[in-house]
C-alpha cells in the first residue's frame, strides 16, 4: 500500500477513513490454485479448500453463492458440490457458480481494505463448458448494470456498494504447451467488463527453461488471437523514470508464474508461507522462482487504483455508452413500430366506425375531458376525480391501487443495491426484465403483431407510467401538459389548427422519451418506456378513434346542413351565387360570432358525448 | 558334463524350447496412453523406453493448428531388442481429449479405435490365411489424472469408464511433482472412492496365492494405484557423481526413480517387467472375448430376427451420426446459416412496419384536411342559415 502514487495522496487519505474497496476475481480450472493464491495473498486461510470446508476456521468466510448454473439439473448447488466430497455425484457435471467472500484487511498504517473474492467454482469442470463464460459474463454485466442504474437515479443510495469487478486473475492450466480453446474464448470476452491478469497457477510443475517456454508460448497465443490483457502501460511522457522502470519489467514478466501455499513456516527467521516436497522446500515469496509477491504488490498496492480506475473510465464508460446507445436505438424503432400498428389496426376509413364504436376504449376516453377537465389533476391529485360520476368511480379506486403500488415500486427500487444478490439468482436476461417484476407488468419488450387487435385500454399500465412520471426532474406543470396533450387534443379538435397539432403528435412523443430516458433510472426506464409508449399508443388509438368518429359525426352533421340548406335555398329561391356572397358577407362579421358558434357546438357535441356515456352505462 | 548324472529323459527341456520359439519370435505390445494435453504423456513414454520414442509436438507447428481441435489418434511403430529380446512395440496416443470448451464426445475417436481394432482382429480371424495378422489390440492404456488435488472431472469419469470395459485401464496420476505427499495421499483416496463408486474397471494384477514374494509385490502395485508418475527425458548429476532422471527445480531435484517422490518404477514394473503377458493374456481372453461374443451374439441375432437387430444397428449407425464431433460441426454451420436467414427476414419486417409507418402520417394529414373543410363547409352553412335569419 505505500507503493502508491503520491498524486493521489489526498484522495488516499479520504479513501482510507472508509476504507478502500476492492473485488477481485479469481477464475480457471479447478486445480490450478485460485484458493491457495486467495489465502496466500491475504496470509491467512480464508477461503475453503473444495472438499476442504469442515477444516474452515470461521462461518463467515464460507463464499456465498450468487449465481449458479447448471444444464444437466443434476447438481442443484455447486457450492454444495464444492463443500462436501460425494463419489456418487462426480461423474455429473457440476455446472458453475459465482461465489462471493467478503474479506476485511487492515495494513500496517490502520488503512482498511474491503477485499470482495469472486470464485468461479466449476469453471472448465463440464463435460461442456459453454455456460461457464457466458454465466460470468452475465454476472458482470449486472454489476454494471447496477452502477449504471444508481448513477441514473434521481434519488441515490448513499449506501450503495460498488460491486464491479475490478480485476480478474485468470489461471492458465499449466499444461506447458499454450492456451486453450477455453482459455482464449474466456479471456477474450470477459475482458470487455473486467481487467484480465493471465496467470500461471502451480508454477512449481515447470523447471525454469519449461517455463520460458511456457510464458513465450502464452504471450505468443494472447496475440495471435487477439486478447486484450491488462496492460502496464508505458507512458513515456512520465517523469517518473522509476514508475517507467517498474512498469516496463511487469509487462515483461506477464503472465504471472505464481506459487502459492496453505503452509506456513519460517524460514531464515521470516515467516512466510512454503510447499514443502520430498526433494526441497519451495518460498512462495521467492521471486527468482515466483511471481507472487510481485503479482501481490501489484494487486493491493502499486496497481489498486490503476485497475479501480480502468475499469470505471474505460470498461464501464464504454458499457455504458454501448448500453444507452443501443436504448435510444431501441427507442426509435419502437416508436416507429408502434406508429405502424396504430396505422394497420385502425384505417382512419369511416366504415370502421361502427365496429371503433363498439370497442369499450370509448367509453373510458370520453371520460377524459369531463375529468375535472385535467389531465394534470389526474396524475397528481387523485382524489379530484372523486366527483366524477360512476365510471370514473372505478377509476379512482384503480388509480389509488397504482399510487399504492408506485410507492411499492419507489422501495423496490430503493432496495435493489441492498437486494442484489437475491435479484441475481434469477435468471434475467436484461435488467429490463428484472424492472419487469417491479413493476407488475407482463408485457414482453419486444411489439407482438397480435396486440394490433387489442384495443382495451391498459389501465394499468398507463397510470404507472403516468406516475412514473413523477420521478422526473422537470417541474409538474411542464410534465402535465406534455402528458395531457394525448388527451386533450380531442377535445380542441374542432378547431383544425389544434388538429393539426394532433398529427404532430409523434415528435411530442418522441421528445417526452428522449427526456425520460435521460432522467430514470436505468433499471426502470426500458421497461417504463415501453409501457409508456404502449400508453402513447393507446392513446393515439383513441385519440384516432375519436378523431374519425367525430370527422363522421361531422360528415353527418355537414350533410344535415346541406339539406337543411337546400331546404332553404330551395324556401327561399336563391341559387348558388347567393351563398357565395354571403361568404363574403359573413367575413365581415364579428369574430364573437364565430367564437359563439364553435362554443355552440362544442356544446352540443358534450351532450352527445354525454348521451354516448348514457348509453354505455346503461 | 551332463553325462557324469543319470540322464534324465529331457521333458524338462521343454519350456527351453518354448523359451527359444518365443524370444525368437519376439512379443507384440500396444500401449495406449489418454488424458488431456499437457500431462506429459509424450515425456513419460520416451522415460519409460528410456528413448526418444515419441517427437514432441512441434511448437511452431502449433501456431498454425486451430485452436479447436477433434481428438485424433497417432500411432508410434517401435522396436525395442534387450538381450537378443525383441519388443514391437505400438505407442498410441490421442492427443486432444478435453482441450475444446465443449468435449461432449470428444471420447469418441478412441472408443472406436478400440472398437475397430477389436473388429479387425476378429475379421482376420475368420479369414482362411491368418499368419499376417496384424494386431493393434491396445494390451494396456495409461489414463492420465490432471493433479489438481481435488477430484476427477466428469469427462474423466466417463471416458475411465468407456476404456475400462475395453482394455485394461490404468489411471495415472500426472505431474506428480506438484503434489505435497498430504495431497497426493488425499488425491489418490478421492480417486480410489470415484472408482469403486463409479464402478470403473481398472486394471489389477492377479494375485498368486502360492508365490509369497509375488503377491506381496502385486498387493503393493494395487496398494499404490492410481500410479503417480513424473516424467522427464532430461539426465544430470547429483551430489556423489550419480546421474539421475528427473527434474531439476531451484528449490530441489526430483529423481524419477526414487520411490519416496513418485511410483514410476511401480508402474514400470507392472507394465514391463512383471505383468506385462498378463496384461496380454488378459486383453486377449478377457476384453477381447468379451467383444467377440457380444459381436457374435449381434450377428447371430442378424440371421435369426432380422427386423430388431437391423432396428438397433441403424439406432446405433446414427447414434454414431449424431454424436460425433465432426457433424456436430456441420450442424452448428447449418444454424448459424438459419439464424442468418432469420436475421434478414426481421430486417426486412422492420423495414416493412417503417413503410407501413409512413402511410398512415400520410392518411392522417389526408383525415384532418378533411375535417378543416368539413369545417369551413360547415362555416358556410352557419352564414347561410344566418344569412337566411337575417332574410
Amino acid at each position: 500500500m505505500s507503493q502508491r502514487n503520491s498524486s493521489a495522496l489526498l484522495r488516499r487519505q479520504k479513501d482510507l477513513k472508509r476504507g478502500i474497496r476492492f473485488t477481485m476475481m479469481v477464475c480457471g480450472s479447478s486445480g490450478t490454485g485460485k484458493t491457495s493464491f486467495v489465502n496466500s495473498i491475504l496470509d491467512q486461510n480464508i477461503l475453503p479448500h473444495r472438499f476442504q470446508y469442515d477444516k474452515l476456521q470461521s462461518e463467515n468466510t464460507v463464499p456465498k453463492t450468487i449465481t449458479f448454473a447448471n444444464l444437466s439439473g443434476a447438481v442443484t448447488d455447486a457450492a454444495d458440490y464444492e463443500k462436501y466430497f460425494d463419489a456418487e455425484l462426480s461423474s455429473r457435471e457440476p455446472g458453475i457458480a459465482v461465489t462471493e467472500t467478503s474479506v476485511e484487511i487492515l495494513d500496517e498504517d490502520d488503512s482498511k481494505l474491503l477485499l470482495t473474492i469472486i470464485d468461479t467454482p466449476g469453471f472448465g469442470d463440464n463435460i461442456n463448458n459453454e455456460i461457464c463464460t457466458s454465466e460470468i459474463i452475465h454476472f458482470l454485466e449486472q454489476q454494471f448494470d447496477l452502477v449504471l442504474g444508481e448513477e441514473t437515479r434521481v434519488r441515490r443510495n448513499p449506501r450503495f456498494e460498488d460491486t464491479r469487478v475490478h480485476v480478474c486473475l485468470y489461471f492458465i492450466t499449466p499444461t506447458g504447451h499454450g492456451l486453450r480453446e477455453l482459455d482464449v474464448e474466456t479471456m477474450k470476452s470477459l475482458s470487455k467488463y473486467v481487467n484480465i491478469i493471465p496467470v500461471i497457477g502451480r508454477a512449481d510443475s515447470f523447471t525454469k527453461v519449461e517455463l520460458i517456454n511456457f510464458k513465450r508460448n502464452i504471450m505468443e497465443d494472447i496475440e495471435r488471437f487477439d486478447i486484450p490483457i491488462f496492460q502496464f502501460s508505458i507512458d513515456e511522457d512520465d517523469d517518473d523514470d522509476e514508475l517507467i522502470e517498474e512498469n516496463r519489467y511487469l509487462s515483461q514478466l506477464q503472465p504471472f508464474a505464481i506459487i502459492t501455499s496453505d503452509e506456513e513456516a519460517e524460514i531464515n527467521g521470516k515467516k512466510t508461507r512454503v510447499r514443502r516436497y520430498p526433494w526441497g522446500t519451495i518460498d512462495i515469496t521467492d521471486t527468482s522462482y515466483s511471481d507472487f509477491a510481485i503479482l501481490k504488490s501489484v494487486l493491493l498496492g502499486s496497481h489498486l487504483q490503476d485497475l479501480k480506475d480502468i475499469t470505471h473510465d474505460f470498461l464501464y464508460e464504454t458499457y455504458r455508452t454501448e448500453k444507452l446507445m443501443s436504448v435510444s436505438e431501441l427507442d426509435e424503432f419502437n416508436e416507429e413500430g408502434g406508429e405502424g400498428y396504430s396505422s394497420r389496426s385502425e384505417p382512419p376509413s369511416m366504415s370502421n366506425l361502427a365496429d371503433i364504436a363498439n370497442s369499450k376504449s370509448m367509453a373510458r376516453f370520453d371520460v377524459y375531458p369531463s375529468n375535472g377537465a385535467s389531465a394534470r389533476k389526474f396524475s397528481t391529485d387523485s382524489t379530484a376525480s372523486t366527483r366524477i360520476n360512476k365510471d370514473t368511480d372505478s377509476l379512482t379506486s384503480k388509480l389509488n391501487g397504482v399510487n399504492i403500488n408506485e410507492n411499492g415500486n419507489g422501495h423496490a427500487t430503493d432496495k435493489i443495491p441492498v437486494k442484489k444478490s437475491s435479484m441475481l439468482i434469477d435468471d434475467n436476461e436484461t435488467i429490463a426484465s428484472s424492472a419487469t417484476k417491479q413493476n407488475g407488468s407482463n408485457e414482453e419488450p419486444d411489439m407482438l403483431p397480435s396486440k394490433d387487435d387489442n384495443y382495451l385500454f391498459q389501465n394499468d399500465d398507463e397510470l404507472t407510467s403516468m406516475t412514473d412520471e413523477k420521478d422526473l426532474p422537470p417541474p409538474p406543470t411542464t410534465r402535465g401538459t406534455d402528458s395531457s396533450t394525448p388527451i386533450t387534443s380531442p377535445r380542441i379538435q374542432h378547431s383544425p389548427s389544434l388538429s393539426s397539432q394532433y398529427s404532430g403528435s409523434p415528435s411530442v412523443t418522441t421528445k417526452q422519451l428522449r427526456k425520460i430516458s435521460e432522467t430514470i433510472p436505468y433499471l426502470l426506464k426500458h421497461d417504463s418506456l415501453i409501457s409508456k409508449q404502449q400508453k402513447l399508443e393507446e392513446l393515439e388509438k383513441k385519440s384516432a378513434i375519436e378523431l374519425s368518429k367525430r370527422a363522421a359525426d361531422l360528415e353527418k352533421k355537414a350533410l344535415e346542413l346541406k339539406l337543411r340548406e337546400k331546404n332553404l335555398i330551395g324556401a327561399s329561391g336563391t341559387g348558388d351565387g347567393d351563398i357565395a356572397a354571403s361568404n363574403g358577407e359573413s367575413n365581415g362579421h364579428d369574430q364573437t360570432d364565430v367564437t359563439e358558434s364553435t362554443a355552440n357546438d362544442a356544446a352540443s357535441y358534450e351532450e352527445g358525448d354525454d348521451e354516448y356515456v348514457d348509453s354505455v352505462q346503461t | 558334463m551332463s553325462q557324469a548324472i543319470v540322464e534324465p529323459i529331457g521333458i524338462t527341456n521343454l519350456p527351453n524350447q518354448r523359451y527359444k520359439i518365443v524370444s525368437k519370435k519376439g512379443a507384440t505390445f500396444t500401449l495406449m496412453v489418454a488424458g488431456e494435453s499437457g500431462l506429459g504423456k509424450t515425456t513419460f513414454v520416451n522415460t519409460l523406453f528410456q528413448t526418444t520414442l515419441k517427437q514432441h509436438q512441434e511448437q511452431r507447428n502449433r501456431l498454425t493448428k486451430p485452436l479447436k481441435k477433434t481428438p485424433e489418434i497417432e500411432i508410434i511403430r517401435a522396436e525395442l531388442e534387450e538381450k537378443n529380446f525383441k519388443l514391437r512395440l505400438n505407442i498410441i496416443d490421442t492427443p486432444g481429449l478435453g482441450d475444446n470448451i465443449n468435449n461432449k464426445n470428444s471420447w469418441l475417436p478412441i472408443i472406436d479405435f478400440m472398437d475397430d481394432q477389436h473388429h479387425s482382429f476378429m475379421k482376420q480371424e475368420t479369414q482362411p490365411s491368418r499368419l499376417t495378422r496384424k494386431d493393434l489390440r491396445v494390451h494396456a492404456c495409461l489414463y492420465f489424472i490432471r493433479p489438481t488435488g481435488h477430484t476427477l472431472k466428469p469427462l474423466d469419469i466417463e471416458v475411465m469408464k468407456k476404456i475400462g470395459t475395453r482394455a485394461n485401464l490404468i489411471p495415472v496420476i500426472a505431474k506428480a511433482d506438484t503434489l505435497t505427499p498430504n495431497e497426493m495421499l488425499e488425491f489418490k483416496k478421492r480417486i480410489r472412492e470415484i472408482i469403486e463408486v463409479q464402478d470403473i474397471r481398472i486394471y489389477s494384477p492377479p494375485i498368486e496365492i502360492d508365490d509369497q514374494a509375488a503377491s506381496e509385490h502385486a498387493k503393493q502395485l494395487i496398494e499404490s494405484m492410481p500410479f503417480a508418475v513424473i516424467g522427464s527425458e532430461e539426465e544430470f548429476e547429483i551430489e556423489g557423481g550419480l546421474l539421475i532422471k528427473g527434474r531439476k527445480y531451484p528449490w530441489g531435484y526430483v529423481d524419477v526413480e526414487n520411490d519416496q517422490h513418485c511410483d514410476f518404477r511401480k508402474l514400470r514394473s507392472l507394465l514391463l517387467r512383471t505383468n506385462m503377458l498378463d496384461l496380454i493374456l488378459s486383453t486377449e481372453e478377457l476384453h477381447y472375448e468379451t467383444f467377440r461374443t457380444l459381436k457374435m451374439q449381434d450377428s447371430n441375432n442378424i440371421n435369426g430376427s432380422n427386423n430388431t437387430s437391423n432396428n438397433d444397428i441403424t439406432e446405433k449407425k446414427i447414434d454414431k451420426f449424431s454424436n460425433n464431433p465432426k457433424f456436430a460441426e456441420e450442424e452448428k454451420k447449418i444454424k448459424r446459416y438459419f439464424a442468418e436467414q432469420l436475421r434478414n427476414e426481421d430486417y426486412r419486417f422492420k423495414q416493412w412496419k417503417q413503410n407501413i409507418h409512413t402511410e398512415k402520417n400520410r392518411l392522417n394529414h389526408d383525415l384532418s384536411t378533411l375535417q378543416t373543410e368539413l369545417k369551413t363547409l360547415e362555416e358556410q352553412v352557419k352564414q347561410l342559415k344566418e344569412k337566411k335569419g337575417l332574410k
